[in-house]
């Protein structure tokens, strides 16, 4: 970028902003405290229970279990009713803890970290034609809305839980927090880098964009798949 | 984006004329507002709710130079490159120079109606950039060279027949069919070529946060995430009102957003981006520039009552509601805008010379004030552009006009009793001899039209004071 260039922008920018700041500001009254939903606070098995009903209500379709091995049992049953041949599973901390490759070498199903490929090439190409579905943890669920929060770094790809027909997510019971304003202190304060990015997943991809019609899978997952570990 | 907004009252009255249209339009803005209303019921009080995100858009718009500094501050220190361009072309050069320095041959839109109204599309394709909007409903308006029919679902209207022609030609479809399903099907298989792909992702903006320094993309799709998560160039444009203040008030207000445009909890996806990926990510942009865009917006914003227009958070609920949009849709406004919130902004933003048709079609009825949770009062403000008007006319000629005239021999007349009574004395007798069958037919010429649709029955003899003195006296 040439000096005359960046001074234009630079121009642009103070332009702007004396023009704002030259206004009179106007002294808003100090807010109220911030309404809150109709039942909260909720807690113990009646968060659970608001979190599931979210889901149920998203259609999706959630397996509920006690710890690791009844969410490998939960994977294999999906595995054989949807025939996977090839996964893609990302690295996080609820993810690592579970032998997916063994796993996956006992059901011969093909288990592709992100963090392996070859390149960037080789893994979009795993990513977009030939994994049927992506398994990720999740940093934290919020009942109020059956959301699920993915904090995206180099063990939470972005399009693991995003590009493949199907993303199957692993929710510890102690990820799930109320409402949203819980994360704040969570994931942005302290002082801390904050992740370059965090996706809020409520249900699969979806549009009505023709005439009204609900259509699942317009750009992402067509399944969303949860599996609640309830000892984690 | 080229408006025509002139030709407002031609294009309504031929969507009055047009039955599917009319026949879209009869179901689908209720249907939306049923289910805004189900989803507003989660709170304990919903009023209270849509009064506390008014008051943050309130605060939002008072201090805007504040938080996006704020805001430019905290982007940069993540690592976010955050450039300003002071309107539509300079924000288009900016975008077309970097897709130039970058040598890229397409990209992939998410849906943002900024850039509608700079006109980016039509700019990058001059430029041999070849541009795919990929949210399904603006692909499909886009293939059609249509405008947005709606802020929120902008093809919802197109008859399947034409989506079905129109992929055929243009978007791979291999057999015809009039299935939605099928038709949403191949769109996913045309765009997800182009994302596998892509070079340069394209996107708006939701909200900034100043706080955090980062920004918010709503959507259900997933094609946001996907241009974010596979370019190595994002590319987030955003007018200078999209600013926040606290990460708080945004979680609040997607909260609102939601609610109030689809009726849903929350979108499908919500993603907040703060800088590029980190050393080590496996995915996500190596560069993040976001582009802060004015376009004519920091003009109107010293007058205290055109800033409220800079509320909005773009949810659709008062086109839902509205009874005019409800009859002639979204292309009568002729332009990215469309419905109350188009009547507001579009005149502001291309000028009240070439809008006067936009912002008189209204009854001030007010439904729209009643749903909007930034608390825009639309009637208030349609009503001051319309004074505004008249201001103008009256010292651009320094000539008193008829009706002028009129009000100043009425405002003579009525402050003072004896003038008044005098007046009405005099007028009585006069106006009395115009009435011809109930019909004040022959003052047609005095007042023109105003009075052609209007009753008038015989004048009593005595007016009611006259009667009242008598009565007294008596």
């Amino acid at each position: 970028m040439g000096r005359k260039e960046r001074g234009k922008e630079k121009d642009s920018r103070n332009l702007i902003l004396n023009r704002l700041r030259s206004s009179v500001s106007e002294v808003c009254p100090a807010r109220g405290v911030r309404p809150g939903l109709a039942d909260p606070p909720w807690t113990g098995e009646e968060l659970i229970d608001l979190f599931l009903k979210n889901l149920a209500d998203l259609a999706v379709p959630v397996y509920r279990v006690k710890d690791y091995q009844g969410a490998l049992s939960a994977l294999s049953e999906i595995a054989e009713g949807e025939g996977w041949k090839k996964i893609v599973a990302s690295t996080d901390p609820v993810i690592s803890a579970l032998p997916l490759k063994e796993w996956g070498r006992d059901k011969a199903v093909e288990v592709f970290y992100p963090g392996d490929s070859a390149g960037d090439d080789a893994c979009r190409k795993v990513l977009f034609e030939e994994a049927e579905a992506g398994i990720s943890g999740v940093d934290y669920a919020l009942a109020e809305s059956g959301t699920l929060v993915l904090l995206h770094n180099r063990h939470q790809p972005r399009l693991v839980s995003l590009a493949p027909p199907s993303h199957v997510a692993l929710v510890p019971a102690s990820s799930l927090l109320a409402v949203y304003e819980e994360l704040a202190g969570r994931i942005f304060f302290p002082e801390g880098d904050p992740p370059a990015q965090v996706t809020f997943i409520t249900g699969p991809s979806m549009t009505a964009d023709i005439q009204m019609t609900l259509f699942r899978g317009m750009h992402g997952p067509r399944n969303l798949i949860v599996v609640f570990i309830e000892a984690l | 984006m080229r408006s025509k907004t002139r030709q407002f009252t031609q294009a309504a009255s031929a969507e009055l004329q047009n039955e599917r249209s009319r026949r879209f339009l009869s179901n689908f803005p209720h249907l939306f507002l049923v289910r805004r209303e189900a989803a507003l019921a989660t709170f304990s009080d919903p009023q209270e709710a849509q009064d506390y995100a008014a008051s943050i858009r309130r605060e939002a718009v008072a201090r805007l130079p504040l938080l996006l500094e704020e805001f430019e501050r905290n982007a940069s220190a993540r690592g976010a490159r955050v450039l300003w361009a002071r309107d539509a072309e300079e924000a288009c050069n900016l975008v077309v120079k970097m897709a130039r320095e970058r040598g890229i041959v397409y990209t992939a839109k998410g849906k943002s109606m900024l850039t509608e109204e700079i006109g980016l599309n039509e700019a990058l394709e001059e430029e041999g950039v070849e541009v795919f909007e990929t949210d399904l409903g603006e692909f499909i308006a886009q293939q059609l060279k249509r405008p947005p029919f709606h802020i929120v679902g902008p093809a919802i209207n197109v008859p399947l027949e034409e989506i079905r022609d129109i992929f055929l030609a243009k978007a791979g479809l291999l057999e015809p069919t009039l299935d939605p399903v099928k038709l949403g099907y191949a769109a996913r298989l045309f765009l997800r070529d182009k994302f596998h792909h892509l070079r340069l992702g394209i996107t708006g903006v939701n909200m900034a946060i100043a706080e955090t320094g980062g920004i918010v993309n709503v959507e259900n799709e997933g094609n946001i995430r996907l241009a974010k998560g596979v370019a190595p160039t994002q590319i987030s444009l955003m007018s200078i009102d999209k600013v926040v203040p606290t990460f708080s008030d945004a979680l609040f207000l997607l909260r609102m957003l939601c609610r109030n445009c689809t009726g849903q909890k929350i979108s499908s996806y919500v993603t907040f981006d703060h800088g590029p990926r980190r050393p080590g990510d496996v995915d996500g942009p190596d560069e993040l520039i976001i582009i802060i865009v004015d376009n004519g917006r920091s003009d109107f914003y010293p007058d205290a009552k055109l800033r409220d227009a800079l509320r909005c958070i773009r949810c659709g609920a008062c086109l839902n509601i509205c009874p005019i949009y409800g009859k002639i849709g979204g292309y009568p406004y002729g332009f990215a805008y469309s419905g109350p919130i188009g009547q507001i902004l579009n005149p502001l933003l291309l000028g009240f010379e070439q809008t006067r048709d936009l912002y008189h079609a209204c009854t001030l009825c007010g439904a729209c004030r009643s749903v909007c949770p930034a608390g825009i009062d639309h009637p208030g403000l349609l009503v001051y552009y319309r004074c505004l008007e008249v201001e103008r006319k009256n010292t651009g000629t320094m000539k008193v006009s008829g009706r002028g005239l009129l009000f100043a021999l009425l405002a003579f007349g009525l402050s003072k009793r004896g003038r008044l009574d005098l007046g009405v004395k005099l007028l009585r007798s006069w106006v009395g001899d115009k009435i011809r069958d109930g019909k004040p037919g022959g003052l047609g010429r005095f007042l023109g039209g105003w009075l052609r649709k209007r009753d008038l029955p015989p004048l009593a003899r005595k007016t009611f004071a006259e009667r009242w003195k008598d009565i007294s006296n008596r």
